[in-house]
């Protein structure tokens, strides 16, 4: 499978992994049909070079249906331990596939005033819980995660330009 | 009536400057150097020559008293570069404008259009700045000491004094004021008393606290809790307070926002300089659709010797923001290093 273009799951905005080697949405379909009880990310995409576990939450948009717990009122840790779990689930199936490039993993969130600061403290809670600290043992040979980042989708479509995120009605197809 | 407009030219750290201001809230960050308490002295002594009306104070004799240049000389104001250059200041509201020029060696060439107007249309106009640093609690004889040159203190600093002195039984207290002023006391734990000009925190039914036994923090809440209970900051009034966060513990912030944007909405025009992401951002985050607040950054240019500004009415779009810049480096450093935030 090559890369495609994929819709979200509230229909508003479509990420273009056209330029993808590899791209795909469909993780969570994948273990449902398998009875796995695994979290999942939303997307995955691979460049030459690189894997992305994306995971996006919007909560601006209107009615939008996975409106996270607010994102900056998150007090028993919940929607951390949610990503992180997202981390973890995912990275079973890139193991089965035997995709051994560096692994980043993007958090993609919008919410009500919502600002650079307010997304880095949010990264820096949730990289807490992945598995940075573990891969510095001395016996791990083979490293999870290279990289973790909370992003907004503007500061996505300049990071990771390969692979845009617009809305539905500004996509060329 | 309100101050819509400023324009300086070769003022101090400025070489052009054109800001538009908001009738309500107008927040000034930037880092130390660009110039944010220029500005609010500017529109300060500009709000202060329309109260002096029939005095001998006009625009340029309370720059002179806010400033504090040496020997008195307002040309010590124009911005330092080679040769000489005229200073113009234009200070705008949305029907007149006052204007102030001066020259950097002609130091009796001074020049000031508009007053008459501009008294006029700012007859009866309260304007009250509070200074970064808390002053009541050395207030005895302090007015007297400066009038006679015995201390050198600009005038932010006499003024606020004399506005805290005002007699606290003048002015209604409507239902507003009221909340204004129980949720100042939740902090403060007391309400202010002033006997032989010295200002004192009664707290219930304990004795009076001298100002200078309570923590900084509380005596600057304090000061605001007497500025609404002597009538000070009412419809038409405008409030300058610079680092309003200096010495105030992070918690009492959001109730401090809460006033300054009800008073807003009461017709206050305020502007605020602040170093404070925290205070800033409850300021983005409070505001309801009837608040006007405005955010304004100085910013120096890089390579060259002046200062440019942006205006936004979002903290967060702010595209030069030293406040969040300074935040990011930490936040990136705690990431990088992977210490524990």
């Amino acid at each position: 499978m090559v890369g495609d273009i994929f819709v979200e799951e509230n229909g508003f905005y479509r990420l273009d992994c056209t330029s993808a080697v590899w791209a795909t949405d469909g993780l969570h379909n994948i273990y449902h049909s398998s009875n796995i009880a695994l979290s999942d990310v939303d997307f995955i995409s691979e460049s030459e070079e690189n894997l992305y576990l994306i995971e996006y939450k919007n909560a601006n948009i209107p009615q939008a249906a996975n409106n996270p717990t607010p994102i900056t009122a998150d007090k028993n840790d919940k929607l951390h331990n949610k990503i992180a779990q997202k981390f973890y689930g995912s990275i079973i199936y890139i193991k089965m596939l035997n995709k051994t490039k560096p692994v980043n993993y993007i958090f993609i969130a919008e919410y009500p005033h919502a600002d650079e600061i307010t997304r880095k403290l949010l990264r820096n809670k949730i990289k807490r819980k992945l598995p940075f600290k573990l891969q510095e043992r001395a016996e791990v040979i083979s490293p999870l995660i290279t990289n973790f980042d909370v992003v907004s989708i503007a500061e996505w479509n300049i990071k990771y330009s390969a692979f845009p995120l617009l809305p539905k009605t500004l996509s060329n197809t | 009536m309100a101050l819509t407009k400023l324009s300086l030219e070769k003022f101090t750290v400025f070489e052009k400057l054109d800001i538009e201001f908001s009738k309500g809230i107008n927040v000034l960050i930037g880092e130390n150097g660009t110039g944010k308490t220029h500005i609010m002295k500017v529109l300060y002594s500009a709000c202060q020559a329309a109260q002096a009306k029939g005095t001998a104070i006009d625009f340029s004799t309370k720059m002179i008293k806010v400033f504090k240049p040496d020997d008195s000389g307002l040309h010590r104001l124009v911005k330092r570069e080679n040769g000489a250059g005229t200073a113009k200041v234009k200070v705008c509201s949305d029907h007149h404008t006052l204007s102030l020029e001066f020259h950097s060696r002609r130091k009796e060439n001074i020049s000031v259009k508009g007053r008459d107007a501009w008294q006029e249309e700012f007859a009866g106009l309260t304007s009250t700045f509070i200074p970064a640093k808390e002053i009541l609690s050395n207030s005895h004889n302090l007015i007297q000491a400066i009038d006679k040159g015995n201390v050198d203190f600009d005038d932010t600093y006499k003024d606020i004094i004399s506005a805290a002195s005002v007699d606290i039984t003048k002015g209604p207290e409507g239902g507003l004021k009221k909340k204004y002023l129980k949720s100042l006391q939740k902090i403060t734990n007391g309400t202010v008393s002033i006997k032989n000009e010295e200002f004192y925190l009664k707290p219930g039914n304990q004795s009076m606290l001298e100002f200078q036994l309570i923590a900084e923090g509380i005596r600057k809440i304090a000061l605001l809790w007497q500025l609404i209970k002597n009538g000070t900051l009412e419809n038409g009034s405008v409030l300058f307070w610079d680092e309003p966060e200096a010495n105030i513990n992070p918690k009492h912030i959001p109730a401090l926002v809460d006033i300054l944007l009800n008073l807003q909405s009461d017709g206050v025009q305020i502007f605020i300089a602040t170093h404070d992401y925290i205070l800033a951002k409850y300021l983005e985050i409070k505001r309801t659709g009837g608040s006007s607040v405005l955010f304004h950054s100085l910013y120096k240019i890089e390579n060259e010797d002046r200062v440019a500004h942006e205006s936004n009415q979002n903290f967060r779009d702010l595209s030069n923001n030293v406040i969040t810049e300074s935040f990011n480096v930490l936040l990136d450093e705690i990431f990088n290093n992977d210490m524990e935030d």
